[in-house]
């Protein structure tokens, strides 16, 4: 609990490393992540929470930090796009959004990645039906969907080709 | 953002001593997927935030031989997941399903979606179709109402200050039971519905022998479409049955003309889009 | 955003224009409407509150009303703000009672009102929605209000 114009005490583990921090209870957790932390990745495009730019992981689980309270998130594990290649080599979304033109301006795109991670991650095999559906919520005023889909499509081929090279 | 002051309890207790406490200046959080829109715009300004995410006892999913009940902070997303409810209460995993993205069905609750009381949601009107009772806290004790007494208006709950929703209590839907949930969206997959259908029915040959009709998205609260729901009663399924049926509907709706339709536009709709579910469920494959 | 309203009040016409001339009486009759005090000659102060849902507006400003006695009709022009939320209303609202027989009188009121700031944001429809609720509690109130008159 804090008083107002105080700041509130806020632990937060994301990407696997911990952080301790005191912040404004009106604080998004998006502001939290760019402006406290320093962690620019994660873009904030609608601030409704209806575009899908500002997702990041929450436990493996997809939310839009936009529209959520810092203070609130708890006892969790964060995921944020600096979180994929974080050990060394880009994670297979990132590399088949780049050979694939799976993005122009950039702004939805660490949103875009981070969806399809999480869709691998709950369905390594999905269907491009699986993949429209799961991939709706994200939206991109650039590249009409299609190299998108597509990207998320070779990334599901080749980390079924990397989990099995025999395939 | 405004500045407030924000609270976790660990305990329903705790919780309703603090709401008690604040009384109007205070808002519960629980997804907070609507409560950060209004702050956002500064259409509410409350001193003080309860945060509900920490409090225990409101994130279950339990069914008796009556009954399914859920716990007011258990997530649309859950409901949507959940093999009890899949195989218990179908309509009701179909109809979470059709919330916005999966990015808000991660963080939106069944208690905070009700408590918002918007009548363009899609859980109300399957909620209203599944006569679901509300159970509500408050430091003086608790109280079950029908899901038809706590919607008043746009936005509107019937809860007096102090008091929350802690669980919905979902009576069982018997296994010949046959039901569906339709939503109308000509824009976006995400879009709020123009308008919607939850429809259940149980038949005894070709005779309606029980069905209820909750219509969202064209009134200031979820109704339930009673003179249709009288017309079909007792009477064997034809197809003039079902489309004196939908036609009723026409009479009790009063919805608003906006982006998503006009009113007269909407009335229209929800004539046909209730004949489809009559349709698909009366006159479907068994 | 325009508004037009036809309700017919049972009374004679005199007796319900003793009701609608008495501006803070009438206004007495508008939900929400906490305070309404005479300010100096055709104006008047007033706060109303507003609440769709969870949302409070607490509504204060001035109202300057021209009389027509004559043909039982007057204009409101109002302005009120809500601090708060940073939001606020314009509005002019036209009311004529005529008669249509010895015991009941038609009351005939039409609104331009322009909804500024944050409230503009809660949505053209629904603020129209919420606006033909209050007027239709006013026409329930106004008919009390004459019931206890005659």
């Amino acid at each position: 609990m804090t008083k107002q114009d105080a700041l509130h005490p806020l632990q937060l583990r994301i990407n696997g490393e911990n952080y301790q921090l005191n912040v404004p209870a009106n604080r998004t957790l998006v502001d939290v992540l760019r402006h406290d932390i320093g962690l620019t990745g994660t873009k904030e495009t609608c601030s409704v929470g209806v575009c899908g730019a500002c997702t990041v992981l929450v436990d493996g689980e997809m939310i839009a930090s936009c529209i959520t309270l810092a203070v609130t998130v708890f006892n969790a594990e964060i995921t944020t796009i600096e979180g994929l290649d974080k050990d060394g080599p880009l994670h297979p979304v990132q590399e088949s959004f780049i050979n694939n033109g799976g993005f122009q301006c950039g702004a939805c795109t660490s949103g875009q990645v981070l969806a399809a991670k999480s869709l691998l991650d709950h369905n390594p095999t999905p269907s491009e039906i699986e993949i429209k559906e799961w991939m709706m919520g994200n939206l991109c005023r650039c590249t009409g969907y299609y190299q998108i889909i597509e990207s998320v499509v070779k990334a599901v081929a080749s980390t079924r080709h990397h989990d099995n090279p025999n395939a | 953002m405004h500045d407030f002051t924000v609270h976790h309890p660990q305990s329903l207790q705790e919780t309703l001593i603090l709401l008690d406490r604040f009384g109007d200046a205070a808002q519960l959080i629980a997804g907070g997927t609507a409560l950060m829109n209004f702050m956002k715009q500064s259409l509410l300004l409350p001193e003080h935030i309860i945060n509900l995410q920490r409090v225990q006892g409101l994130q279950h999913i339990q069914s008796t031989k009556d009954e399914v009940r859920i716990g007011a902070m258990v997530k649309h997303r859950e409901i949507e997941k959940s093999n009890l409810i899949q195989n218990e209460v179908p309509i009701l995993a179909s109809t979470y399903r059709r919330v916005a993205t999966i990015r808000i069905r991660n963080m939106a609750t069944i208690g905070g979606g009700l408590a918002h009381a918007d009548p363009a949601q899609d859980p109300p009107s399957t909620l209203v179709a599944l006569n679901a009772r509300i159970r509500i806290a408050s430091i003086s004790g608790e109280r079950t109402i029908s899901i038809m007494d706590l919607f008043q208006n746009y936005y509107e709950n019937s809860l007096m200050p102090g008091e929350m929703i802690t669980e919905v209590i979902i009576p069982s839907m018997h296994s010949d039971t046959k039901s569906t949930y339709l939503k109308f969206l000509p824009r976006t997959a995400d879009d709020y519905a123009t308008v919607s259908v939850s429809l259940i029915a149980t038949l005894n040959e070709n005779i309606v022998r029980d069905v209820r009709i909750g219509l969202g998205a064209v009134a200031p609260t979820p109704i339930r479409a009673t003179i249709a729901e009288e017309t079909l009663k007792g009477h064997a399924i034809s197809d003039e049955l079902i489309q004196q049926a939908s036609n009723s509907v026409a009479q009790q709706v009063d919805p608003l003309d906006d982006f998503r339709g006009s009113a007269d536009y909407k009335r229209d709709m929800a004539i046909v889009f209730t004949k489809r579910a009559l349709q698909q469920v009366l006159q479907g494959p068994s | 955003m325009k508004f037009a309203h036809e309700v017919l009040i049972d009374g004679s016409i005199d007796a319900i224009w003793n009701v609608l001339d008495d501006i803070p009486r009438a206004a007495s009759c508008m939900p929400g409407v906490t305070e309404v005090i005479h300010t100096q000659d055709d104006e008047y102060q007033g706060v109303i509150q507003v609440q769709v849902g969870p949302m409070k507006f607490q509504l204060t400003g001035t109202v300057d009303v021209q009389r027509a006695p004559d043909t039982k009709s007057w204009t409101m022009k109002a302005r009120a703000q809500d601090n708060r939320v940073n939001g606020g209303v314009q509005a002019t609202i036209n009311a004529m009672l005529t008669e249509q027989s010895s015991n009941v009188a038609n009351l005939n009121v039409t609104a331009d009102v322009q909804f500024l700031g944050r409230i503009g944001t809660l949505g053209q429809p629904l603020i129209k929605r919420k606006a033909d609720q209050m007027i239709e509690a006013f026409t329930k109130n106004l008919q009390a209000a004459v019931e206890l008159e005659t």
